[in-house]
């Protein structure tokens, strides 16, 4: 059929499908949210009955206790410590590169890709009080977490060329079994 | 046709773009969202903390928060309440919740069962302390402290 000159031609009104699609918009928004989850993960050793026999078994200078009191005030195996200080501490505590008595032993593990490689066997400890703030015990884990990750970082430089996060998934478990992060509670 | 040189015809809008471009803000939604699982019952203000880590959702299966009491939550020790997935308990029964929500999964994934705790910043350690005991006793051993990221 010839369309008639007179014909107006007429557009289909989109603003209806605009409606709807703003509708399953405004559910959406509702139903949701833009959550970020950061965390840090921390493996529990499983509920061992003989754990304090193993404690006394490793000896005091493999295990290095911080404390946290109901102030927030941190100490080290009973001497007073500063938050600042508490990073080289660990990091002196694990590394031991004068083989001083006081602080951890190291035993040879084979390790892949390394072969023997001289391990801590150190402990960290971290023991708080009933009224100690849960911010001041994340603080301490995260010393703690910055503390592994800067030895592992530069243990990873000398061995691997590599920096930590740039080495693939085996060469990281070496690095990790060659650093190993032991917290006990 | 209707034209002369007097006239002008002002072309109506089309609405059509506009709901090209709805889409596109619902899909954008749609990828960068997840699905709220649990109504809170409690505030939480997570601690600061510089080495936190973007976890995945998909792997966490619990997650119990610590926080002030919002509405007619009742308070416990020390003022902060507790809550399980989306129920608020009282302490002590953390780990007949946590062993049910661990027996519910097959076995396969019952090793890999990961919990989160959001806790306010402001909590004890004594009622931290009692949760992590139940925790450890009901097997599960892997544990996500969550924290907001900080740079210092």
């Amino acid at each position: 059929m010839l369309r008639s000159r007179r014909t107006i031609h007429h557009e289909i009104n989109a603003g209806s499908m605009a409606d709807i699609a703003f509708l399953m918009l405004v559910f959406f928004l509702l139903t949701s949210t833009l959550d970020r989850n950061f965390a840090f993960t921390r493996q529990t050793p499983p509920p061992d009955n003989n754990t304090n026999a193993k404690q006394q078994q490793t000896g005091s200078r493999n295990m290095f206790t911080i404390s946290i009191n109901d102030n927030n005030d941190l100490s080290v195996n009973g001497k007073r410590v500063e938050a600042g200080d508490l990073k080289a501490k660990i990091i002196e505590f694990i590394q031991n590169p004068n083989e001083s008595a006081a602080l951890s032993e190291k035993q040879i593990v084979n390790v892949k890709m390394l072969g023997d490689v001289p391990v801590s066997k150190g402990i960290i400890a971290i023991s708080t009080t009933d009224n100690t703030s849960y911010s001041a015990y994340i603080n301490v884990n995260d010393i703690v977490n910055k503390a592994f990750a800067e030895m592992r970082d530069a243990f990873a430089l000398r061995v691997f060329g590599l920096n930590y996060d740039k080495a693939d998934e085996l060469r990281k478990q070496s690095v990790d079994a060659c650093v190993p992060l032991n917290i006990t509670e | 046709m209707f034209r002369n040189r007097r006239t002008r015809i002002i072309p109506s809008i089309s609405t059509a773009p506009l709901t090209d471009i709805i889409f596109i803000l619902l899909f954008f939604f749609m990828v960068t969202s997840t699905i709220r699982m649990n109504t809170t019952h409690v505030k939480v203000k997570l601690p600061n903390a510089q080495s936190v880590e973007k976890k995945k959702d998909e792997e966490t299966v619990c997650y119990i928060y610590i926080g002030e009491p919002m509405g007619n939550v009742t308070a416990g020790d020390g003022g902060m309440a507790v809550q399980v997935n989306d129920q608020v308990v009282p302490p002590a029964d953390v780990l007949k919740l946590v062993t049910a929500e661990r027996t519910k999964l097959p076995k396969y994934k019952q090793d890999k069962f990961i919990v989160s705790l959001k806790i306010h910043k402001d909590a004890k350690m004594k009622l931290v302390k009692q949760v992590k005991e139940q925790l450890k006793t009901a097997g599960a051993l892997q544990i996500d402290y969550s924290g907001t990221h900080t740079l210092n």
